[in-house]
């Protein structure tokens, strides 16, 4: 398969300022040398908890914020190195799918007004086929014509997501990022805009980065897994391979801390102690070793690179072979 | 239209606004309608008490009240909505610029904004109608100056609060211009809190006109607005008070009514954000 | 494990929306057993937590009003009772947690006198003495260094911690009902699982019940005795969590299980429930959840159906329970 997207060794640390001059007093962590790559029409799932930087990961990809280093090749084209004018072209190419359905579309505009704005803005259209597009658009993603001249708050928060869905597809874009797509969602609801991505997927050939906490949605959607950790990238392997046959104390606890929907099933439950640390201190070593039960002098000194463990299968920890396999 | 529709759901409010309409109306063309002139003067009927004939009574030159404060509310309603309408431009950009770019801008804008802030409206106003010198045009540009920062205040605040949210972000992505963004996306999704300032500043502007011209440094005569007519009236305070009483229900009855209709339109546009003024 | 601890009969409440009485909640009955989880769930709009909050009589009046219904607590009707009886009940029988711990805790107080002030409320004790026994709850809810974090604020402790401190003042009186609406629902999964792992241990601890209030099946299916699964206002099905999830007889809850995506089996394409959750005052005639079912029919349209005691506790609020398999399901 041939690679859409590389990411190289991205980082981005947000200073921390306090006081009344604003000094720098330190800096968060938020992407710490991070590496992946996503291939043509498949989803890359990034997962981790709250303050691992999957969210930050996705606006440096769409350049919503500059990266400190690192670069981001978008068709072997390094995004980072564009200039303001140069980047317009790639925009319509990267589009974003954000949790908030309610947040993310402008409330003074309606529905037909937000689909052609892309369209027009990047000339992808002749005036007179901007129209039938739109209503194509919206049929695409099961809302109505008569939708078109509607105002974003008539709508319910499933078929707000749709509107963004749609929005993201008026640029007939490459890579959409879909930063917690369906969290905010209702169940059913939530089946419904996933199958949708995937069906769009499917007849389009979209490759998505879909970054979620939900390990079941994730599981559900992607084709690969990148795990998360404090600003690391701590493994990346195959969906099954990563749910099944994962090598990194982190994604094996994290896996083990979800819940089941089978009450018939019973688990091993790892359970973490403690909490993510603060990402402006982040610990020493392997970032992960005070809450990790194999940690040892080692795993506090001295950090573990992203290795590999089998085919497609990399992970970022000295010991592996103690959660791999069993 | 969806916010007239709402306001006639809120009494007080769409009452304020019929009042208002009245208002304008009479000062447009009333002096037409019912053919009395606030300028003929007429030395045998002078301090006529209200009654037939002069329905408001005549001041001391013996023109009609009535023609003279209709007169009044005409060059009152004037000056304050053109000032305000100078106030909402200025302030508007100045404090959406402020609070969209932030950094450096913004902290030397909001100095700014703040040290205009620090002089009471009135004194603002006496100072740039003592600089400017008095007349029309000079008050509506002092009365607009000391509004310029309530509204950048607003407008910066409502700003920093758009800019964060997602819709800008994804309105960057769709690879819009900031010129593009600011007009399209913060801008309209600011102007509810601004119309309902407006409505609150026209108000306060024509207190602020009607106690400059008190004062003495507003409008000059033959011009009249309704602080005009006041003072003139005070000096007959004693024995014809009905040369102070009408303009000063004149200009109640107007900032009142812009007042109701300022809280009915925060009412119903559901603007969340306490306005100060 | 037989008795009833909390007995709901009938319950309805409404609120009032453009001048309108809108049932929210209608002929809601169960019972919560004593020591045992009952789960309450549904989607938003399902009247979950209006429930919860009837119970606790936390609905405010106006715009809500609890129009019909008893609710037994150990026997006595919560809903005949007075203010001030029920104050009594409040936090010291029943008591609740809350999805975001930190709108829920005073921000100008610490966590220790928040807690120590619960003890104080309901138990006869000096103030030392409540402080100590706060600091000793602490501990126990797994607070670290617990003498250092009572005299914290609750801006100073991070989101799993300060639902840590809310379980800590919800206990502090040993209540024999805890209400926990969404405890987890904003935190992480690794910080999610130690706190269900708690509200389980202190549980067995304490003697007591639990009404969990979700929309995750999963929690569902790791913590709780008996499943009630709401929708529009009804309960639509309530059984053991085995039966629910083994064998499941109302078309929503089956439908609601085959569109969550799972952890242990990798399926081609989630379920499509089509439309979406009715609002409350433009419910559908008959079956509320008739328009969004594979198999509703003239009778579904027309007539609402009753609940349908399937044995063992097996309620299904459906025309067709039990001969679904028929229709093809």
């Amino acid at each position: 398969m041939e690679k859409l997207l590389e990411v190289r060794h991205l980082k981005k640390y947000f200073p921390v300022k306090k006081g009344f001059i604003k000094r720098t007093v330190g800096s968060v962590k938020a992407t710490d040398d991070v590496t992946f790559d996503i291939y043509k029409g498949e989803t890359f799932g990034l997962v981790g908890e709250s303050g691992c930087g999957k969210t930050t990961v996705g606006k440096l990809i769409l350049q919503l914020h500059k990266a400190d280093s690192g670069e981001i090749l978008f068709e072997g084209t390094d995004l980072t190195k564009l200039s303001k004018s140069e980047l317009q072209k790639y925009r319509k190419d990267i589009q974003i799918i954000f949790q908030d359905p309610y947040g993310s579309l402008n409330a003074k505009m309606k529905v037909g007004t937000i689909l052609a704005e892309g369209i027009k803005k990047h000339k992808l259209l002749p005036p007179d086929q901007i129209q039938p597009r739109v209503l194509e658009l919206l049929k695409l993603v099961g809302l109505h014509d008569s939708d078109v001249n509607k105002y974003p708050h008539e709508f319910s928060g499933g078929q707000r997501q749709r509107i963004v869905v749609a929005r993201a597809l008026s640029f007939n874009p490459k890579l959409i990022v879909c930063d917690e797509p369906v969290s905010a969602l209702d169940v059913s609801v939530q089946a419904q805009v996933l199958n949708l991505l995937e069906d769009l997927q499917k007849e389009l050939g979209i490759s998505y980065l879909f970054i979620a906490h939900g390990m079941a949605v994730v599981r559900h959607i992607s084709h690969r897994v990148g795990v998360m950790y404090l600003g690391k990238m701590v493994e990346i392997a195959e969906t099954d391979e990563l749910f099944e046959h994962c090598g990194h104390p982190y994604t094996q606890a994290l896996l083990s801390s979800v819940p089941v929907a089978n009450p018939f099933h019973k688990k091993n439950q790892i359970m973490l102690e403690g909490e993510v640390p603060n990402p402006i201190n982040p610990p020493t070593g392997c970032r992960f070793h005070p809450r990790c039960r194999f940690a040892c002098d080692k795993c506090k000194q001295e950090e573990p690179q992203l290795r590999k463990i089998a085919q497609g299968h990399v992970v970022a920890c000295h010991y592996p072979e103690k959660v791999y396999g069993n | 239209m969806d916010i007239f529709k709402k306001l006639k759901k809120r009494k007080t409010a769409f009452i304020s606004l019929i009042i208002l309409g009245i208002l304008v109306f009479l000062a447009l063309v009333g002096n037409t309608i019912l053919g009395i002139d606030p300028f003929e003067t007429n030395s045998k009927i002078r301090l006529l008490a209200p009654g037939m004939g002069h329905i408001l009574g005549t001041d001391n030159l013996g023109r009609d009240v009535l023609a003279r404060v209709i007169y009044g509310i005409r060059i009152s309603l004037a000056i304050s909505l053109v000032s305000v309408a100078f106030a909402l431009i200025v302030g508007t950009a100045i404090g959406t610029i402020s609070g969209y770019v932030g950094g450096k801008v913004d902290s030397v804008l909001v100095l700014i904004i703040e040290a205009v802030c620090a002089f009471p409206t009135v004194l603002l106003g006496l100072l740039l109608a003592t600089v400017l010198g008095s007349g029309m045009t000079n008050i509506m540009l002092a009365i607009g100056i000391s509004n310029v920062p309530y509204f950048a205040r607003l407008a910066r605040s409502m700003a920093i609060s758009i800019r964060g949210r997602e819709y800008i972000e994804s309105a960057v992505t769709t690879g819009l211009n900031h010129f593009e963004i600011i007009t399209r996306y913060v801008l309209p999704n600011m102007s509810s809190v601004i119309i309902v300032q407006t409505s609150l500043s026209a108000a306060s502007a024509l207190i602020t006109e009607s106690t400059l011209s008190f004062m003495g440094v507003g409008v000059q005569p033959p011009a009249a607005s309704l602080g005009v007519l006041l003072r003139d009236g005070y000096d007959y305070i004693s024995k014809a008070s009905w040369l102070s009483i009408f303009p000063g229900i004149a200009i109640l009855l107007t900032v009142i009514a812009l007042n109701f209709l300022g809280d009915g339109l925060r009412d119903a546009l559901d603007v969340k954000i306490r306005v100060d003024n | 494990m037989s008795e009833q601890l909390v007995e709901v009969k009938d319950l309805k409440v409404t609120y009032y929306q453009n001048g309108v009485e809108t049932p929210v909640v209608r002929n809601v009955s169960f019972e919560i057993k004593k020591n045992e989880t009952l789960g309450l769930v549904g989607e938003s709009g399902s009247g979950k937590s209006v429930t919860s909050k009837a119970i606790m009589r936390l609905i405010a009046e106006p715009p809500g009003k609890i129009a019909n219904g008893e609710i037994l607590f150990e026997g006595k009707n919560l809903l005949k009772m007075k203010e001030k009886q029920m104050q009594k009940v409040r936090g010291k029988d029943i008591a609740m947690i809350f999805q975001e711990p930190m709108t829920s805790l005073n921000p100008l107080y610490t966590c220790g006198s928040q807690i120590a002030e619960a003890i104080l409320l309901h138990n006869k004790c000096s103030k030392q003495e409540a402080w100590e026994r706060a600091v000793e709850i602490l501990k126990m809810v797994g607070v670290p260094s617990p003498e250092k974090r009572a005299q914290s604020y609750p801006h100073e402790l991070s989101g799993g911690m300060r639902q840590r401190v809310m379980i800590a003042i919800a206990l502090s009186c040993n209540p024999r009902l805890l209400i926990a609406d969404e405890p987890t629902t904003a935190l992480d999964p690794t910080i999610q699982a130690q706190i269900l792992k708690l509200i389980h241990d202190m549980q067995k601890e304490k003697d007591m019940s639990v009404l969990l209030i979700t929309h995750d099946m999963g929690i569902v299916a790791e913590n709780c005795d008996r499943v009630a699964v709401m929708y529009a206002g009804q309960i639509l099905e309530i059984a053991d969590v085995k039966t629910i999830f083994g064998n499941p007889a109302h078309p929503y809850t089956i439908g609601l299980l085959k569109a969550i995506p799972k952890l242990d089996e990798k399926v081609d394409r989630l379920y499509n429930i089509r439309g979406m959750v009715p609002r409350f005052n433009e419910l559908p005639n008959g079956c509320t959840f008739g328009p969004r079912c594979d198999f509703c029919d003239k009778k579904c349209e027309e007539e609402a159906p009753q609940l349908v005691n399937m044995g063992d506790g097996h309620l299904v609020r459906c025309h067709y329970a039990g001969y679904l398999p028929e229709r093809g399901i």
